[in-house]
């Protein structure tokens, strides 16, 4: 869904000095309401948050850049298509990985 | 019997349901990949701490200041102009307006109130909150006497930062360097020290003997450092909490580059005798020696990984200078700097995942990280003369010098300067004279 891609990429900011910063791949479950808008937004590896702060800070960044990133132009004929998301974000493309 | 079976089918029945429905919808989810993003410092809005008095007004917005100052100058975050803010601080104490915040794009919003008590202390609190999750991230007290607000405020900064980034932060520290003023030729050089962001400054030594390359103990408020005894190099230990001085031993040639090792109770140093300088350990309580290079080379700068468990090194011993990284009993040599030039000063980063150095190639001068195997070799700044890197205790920021070439009347300017490792944010650390060889310490106990 290139649509999403692209206008992910203008909301996600990331933070390249981190440690191991390309390994820091987040997986976060969106519930999305017909207007384009986030009903609920869920980061999936809860255990990892518990105990990782950098991977915490990293997920939570990325649930940031998806509740500033709404409402999402999407086509609301295929709403059943994109009403469940499940986004990964991987930093590794952006650090040449 | 025949009844028992059947519902025995219908529970496994309902189960397998239970399994199926469960969380997972009956329609497929849509995978999105996200590959691209921007780097950008974080905008944050940071109110001035709420009080009921004037004075405690003052220092609600001078601690409110030194939190901004802090995070802005770690290039990781861009606080707000407050002129935009369209909550006031009255009303944000029943809460953030989350809309509000949004609508001026603060990502995170820092909210505290200042408070004298009855017997004398400040009470400052803050709140950190995430305005797009509308959540409380975290949020603390603390009692001070009020002349230490200052200190509470890089503390506050502190735990900002390392919340919103997962790393330690590195404001609640000091750095020291040798302050140097005079003409080339006749330059005077004492200690200076002052926190991080350049305030209380003061000289702690009088001047009257030259000192050179600091350096601090990674677990206690000690300096060692280079002085001269007539024209013979000494390391010296320097307690910051006493004031004392002490020469560390009594060898008969030279002895310089101490840096302590991890846990404070080692100082590791190069030896000089008859030309030839080794590598050497000395214990610091029982002032044991002990030699771990045996090699005909110029070994010295030895640097301690943050486990210690091996030490990075310079020598000569493969024709031109070179780092190399050792077992902490001197074994397993290797290098690890191959590229054009001469390689000096290994620092291994307190994180452990990058040495930092200084190289010299074609008449100029880096300062660069590798990792510790040699690979991923980057350069961070050049110029001149760049020399000297230390590191935040978080591994995250570098402090270096930078001095100017001769001018038309032969004065020469030397800065301290910090630069994140990414090799962005290049600021300089201003102080009163001219500075070189600066030294990070480690977060304040």
């Amino acid at each position: 869904m290139r649509i999403v891609t692209q206008h992910m990429s203008r909301c996600w900011r990331i933070e390249p000095g981190a440690r191991d910063a390309q390994s820091l791949v987040v997986g976060i479950k969106v519930q999305m309401n017909r207007d384009g808008s986030v009903r609920a937004v869920k980061i999936t590896d809860s255990s990892r948050m518990a105990a990782d702060a950098f991977y915490r800070s990293a997920a939570e960044n990325a649930r940031r850049a998806i509740l500033s990133c709404q409402p999402f132009p999407l086509p609301i004929k295929r709403y059943e298509v994109w009403q469940e998301m499940r986004f990964t974000f991987n930093p590794s493309e952006m650090f040449g990985g | 019997m025949n009844n028992s079976a059947t519902s025995f089918v219908s529970a496994v029945a309902l189960v397998l349901a239970v399994a199926l429905g469960s969380g997972v919808p009956a329609r497929a989810e849509l995978n999105v990949d996200i590959t691209q993003g921007f780097v950008e410092p974080l905008p944050v809005a940071i109110t001035d701490f709420y009080a009921e008095t004037l004075e405690e007004s003052k220092t609600g917005k001078d601690l409110a200041g030194v939190i901004s100052a802090d995070l802005e100058r770690s290039g990781l975050f861009r606080p707000i102009d407050h002129g935009a803010f369209i909550q006031d601080a009255a009303s944000l104490r029943k809460g953030p307006r989350f809309s509000d915040w949004r609508l001026i794009n603060a990502q995170a919003l820092i909210q505290g109130s200042v408070e004298m008590q009855p017997d004398g202390r400040l009470r400052v609190n803050f709140r950190l909150w995430d305005v797009f999750a509308e959540q409380q991230m975290t949020g603390l007290a603390y009692f001070t006497t009020p002349s230490n607000w200052r200190r509470v405020a890089h503390i506050v900064a502190d735990v900002i930062y390392k919340r919103l980034t997962g790393e330690d932060g590195y404001f609640d520290t000091r750095l020291v360097y040798v302050a140097e003023s005079g003409p080339q030729n006749r330059r005077v050089k004492r200690l200076g020290i002052m926190d991080q962001d350049g305030e209380n400054h003061r000289f702690l030594t009088a001047g009257n003997e030259l000192v050179l390359t600091p350096r601090f103990s990674p677990t206690t408020q000690e300096i060692t450092y280079l002085s001269y005894i007539g024209e013979i190099p000494r390391v010296y230990l320097f307690n910051l909490n006493t004031g004392q001085q002490e020469v560390l031993g009594d060898f008969p040639g030279m002895t310089f580059a101490p840096r302590f090792s991890p846990d404070g109770n080692k100082v590791i140093m190069s030896l000089a005798d008859n030309g030839n300088s080794d590598i050497f350990t000395m214990d610091l309580r029982t002032r044991g020696v002990k030699r771990l290079t045996n090699h005909p080379a110029i070994d010295t700068s030895p640097s301690y990984s943050p486990d210690g468990r091996r030490i990075a090194f310079n020598s000569d011993r493969g024709g031109s200078q070179q780092l190399y990284v050792m077992d902490s009993d001197g074994g397993n040599v290797r290098r690890v700097s191959f590229n054009q030039g001469r390689y000096a000063t290994p620092v291994w980063s307190p994180r452990g995942d990058l040495v930092a150095f200084t190289r010299m190639s074609n008449g100029e001068f880096y300062i660069g990280v590798m990792r510790p195997d040699g690979s991923g070799e980057r350069m961070l700044t050049k110029g001149f003369l760049v020399e000297g890197p230390t590191w935040a205790p978080n591994g995250r920021v570098l402090s270096y010098f930078r001095q100017t070439p001769a001018d038309s009347r032969g004065r020469v300017t030397s800065k301290v300067y910090t630069i994140d490792l990414t090799g962005f944010n290049e600021r300089e650390l201003t102080t009163p004279i001219d500075a070189s060889d600066p030294a990070w310490s480690p977060l304040i106990p």
